[in-house]
């Protein structure tokens, strides 16, 4: 089959009435949970899991394809109504959106965030049916030493490009790793680090350790730093005149490319793809000097390039397996758990889930810019739920997603640990993406090391001997030591 | 108190992540041998875990904090009481937690769902106590019903006829 038969095959899959009526509900769940102040795409995902269990897999991940969606679009909506950005990804909206919002074309704003991240979008699904059969090509020909080189270059990647300390996303990451190795040895059924625990036996679900560090560590952390209802401005018309549509649409073109780009890349994602399609138009606009004052392209530009980034972040996650952030390190954690294993077979074993969740991200672009623009005014009276019961039900919603799952009280009591150390990891400036990444891929990245140290009998060599694990290795080590020498030269030259 | 006192934030994170390694390379080291001999066992990637984590927190401690690094000083507000204050809702709110997981099989779903609600909402500041109470109701009586009846999850029924 070719490329554009296989895309049929999934949108036959993702058109199902059953799975519209998840995207749908997953775009809906998506765009509430990530409108909430300080809650993003990794916490609507985490938050949405426990209800995929039991699912076909082709529905499941549809419906947290969509929750993905949703939650981007529920994140710039906050970040132009409230100037209040749930995530990172969304902080270069707000730079021009709550400018409008103030000027009050917030409805416009929003206009411009759906029509941007529905042309990112679209561009995205192309970019990942043309590049994703390739990668997948590639990736079949992959031994272990090429996976295990290839997840340290994906964790080392992440902890580069986080905004925070070296060694805290260092740290984060070999914790993540120490976590994932809780429980029995697969290999040689040895138990580890459990401390004669039953409980600890299975390891620690990546569930328990999700909806811990991002769902109910956030709750912490909305406590200390008191956030509250802000205000809001009124939405205004959500009608676009031809002129502003004429205006966008250069921007929304190079941005969506840019940021496909970018997304596809391990690390960089859609805050980089956002803050680089802003500055980008920035730099090439005539009006460049209004930016930041409520300009409609740079609504357009960071939306489109964040969108766009979503798409392209699927594509090492589809194709080899490993992803390439924390948003979609939970992605595989729900893909692993509905009993799919992503990666270059991926799509000949289960060509249904491939092309059913590219499908069904066109469909879910769709369903935000024909429900969710127009429900947006409705959709953000969400905005004024009182902050008070907002913590509640979300602890609440942590423990039922939790105890349904394994009926243990001692999952809920890790939880509430991990909370805790969410917590403090937000506190103390520790990125939580190199976590989440690292637990997920922790155990494979074991299980890959020592299968090919058995097929080496030992020698360690084989990891600079395979020319794509060395050179994957050699990135790894110029992904750590780049930000070193960067901050070196510039110490150099303000000396 | 004194070299807590003098310590930055990093550094005291640091000799945390240092202990902690120290005893997770012990507890590696322990890991006992596979009795069919293997070129590799699973003691040695728990081992270089270790490791790594030893000379990070060594690493941390001499890395200097940055400025937002350090958790926001609480803005206390004049005459705010004690258990309104951002610290103690916190460790008030783990603890209550805490009770929650242990009076959850006992107590049943239903119940302690409806008492946590209730009275964390309460707690945070919400004083609508009918719009509380309704939401209370709605989100215990309703997960309890959706997840047993609809979707044959089991939940414990505790005090209440199930």
């Amino acid at each position: 089959m070719n490329a554009w038969e296989n895309l049929m095959y999934g949108f036959e899959v993702a058109l199902q009435p059953e799975a519209l009526m998840f995207v749908f509900i997953g775009v809906l769940a998506g765009t509430v949970i990530g409108m909430l102040p300080g809650l993003g795409p990794i916490s609507a995902l985490a938050l949405m899991i426990p209800v995929t269990y039991g699912m076909d897999p082709a529905i499941g991940i549809i419906l947290m394809a969509g929750v993905y969606y949703g939650a981007i679009f529920g994140g710039s909506t906050s970040s132009i109504l409230l100037n209040a950005p749930g995530v990172a990804g969304t902080v270069a909206t707000s730079f021009d959106g709550y400018p409008l919002s103030k000027q009050g074309k917030a409805g416009k704003a929003l206009a411009i965030a759906a029509y941007a991240s529905f042309i990112g979008g679209t561009i995205s699904v192309i970019g990942l049916m043309l590049i994703a059969p390739l990668l997948g090509r590639v990736a079949v020909t992959f031994g272990p030493a090429e996976y295990f080189a290839l997840m340290v270059f994906g964790l080392t990647a992440v902890v580069s490009l986080s905004d925070k300390s070296l060694i805290k996303g260092l740290i984060a990451a070999v914790f993540g790793v120490m976590v994932s190795l809780v429980g029995m040895d697969l290999q040689t059924g040895t138990a580890r680090y459990t401390f004669g625990s039953v409980n600890l036996l299975d390891g620690i679900d990546f569930l328990v350790v999700a909806l811990g560090i991002f769902a109910l560590g956030e709750v912490f952390v909305l406590l200390k730093k008191r956030t509250g209802a802000s205000e809001q401005n009124p939405l205004g018309s959500l009608k676009l005149t031809r002129k502003e549509m004429r205006d966008i649409a250069p921007p929304i073109g190079r941005s969506s490319i840019l940021g496909f780009f970018t997304g596809v890349l391990p690390g960089a994602g859609a805050t980089i793809g956002s803050f680089l399609g802003y500055s980008m138009e920035k730099r090439i606009a005539k009006d460049g000097d209004t930016f930041g004052k409520g300009n409609i392209k740079g609504v357009a530009a960071p939306e489109a390039a964040n969108n766009a980034a979503s798409g392209g972040s699927f594509v090492p996650l589809l194709t080899l397996g490993v992803p390439g952030s924390g948003t979609t390190a939970i992605l595989l954690g729900a893909l692993l758990v509905m009993g799919v294993t992503p990666g270059p077979l991926m799509l000949e074993d289960r060509p249904d889930v491939f092309w059913g969740v590219v499908a069904s991200m066109y469909i879910g672009n769709v369903f935000l810019l024909m429900l969710n623009l127009p429900l947006i005014p409705l959709i953000s009276k969400i905005l004024n739920t009182p902050r008070a019961m907002l913590l509640s039900l979300i602890i609440i919603f942590c423990m039922i997603g939790v105890y349904g799952l394994s009926f243990n009280p001692f999952d809920l009591m890790l939880v509430l640990i991990f909370g805790l150390i969410g917590f403090a990891m937000r506190m103390y400036g520790f990125p939580a993406a190199p976590l989440i990444l690292a637990m997920i891929l922790g155990a494979i990245m074991e299980e890959n090391m020592r299968r090919s140290l058995q097929i080496s009998q030992g020698d360690w060599m084989i990891f600079i001997d395979k020319p794509v694990s060395f050179s994957l290795l050699i990135l790894a080590a110029v992904s750590l030591l780049l930000p070193l020498i960067l901050r070196f030269i510039k110490w150099v030259k303000n000396r | 108190m004194k070299l807590t006192r003098k310590l930055r934030p990093n550094q005291t994170i640091a000799i945390i992540l240092f202990l902690f390694s120290c005893f997770y390379l012990y507890v590696a080291f322990q890991i006992p041998v596979y009795a069919l001999p293997r070129p590799i066992d699973s003691d040695l990637f728990p081992q270089i875990l270790g490791g790594l984590m030893l000379l990070l927190s060594i690493g941390l401690f001499f890395e200097k904090d940055a400025e937002t690094d350090v958790a926001e000083q609480e803005k206390t507000k004049e005459h705010e009481s004690f258990w309104a204050r951002p610290n103690t809702q916190i460790v008030v709110t783990a603890l209550v937690i805490g009770a929650y997981i242990l009076l959850l099989e006992r107590a049943g779903f239903v119940l302690t769902t409806f008492v946590f609600i209730f009275g964390m909402t309460r707690y945070y500041g919400y004083k609508n106590y009918v719009t509380n109470l309704i939401v209370a109701i709605v989100v215990s009586v309703g997960f309890y019903i959706l997840l047993t009846r609809g979707l044959g999850v089991y939940l414990p029924p505790g005090l209440l006829p199930a």
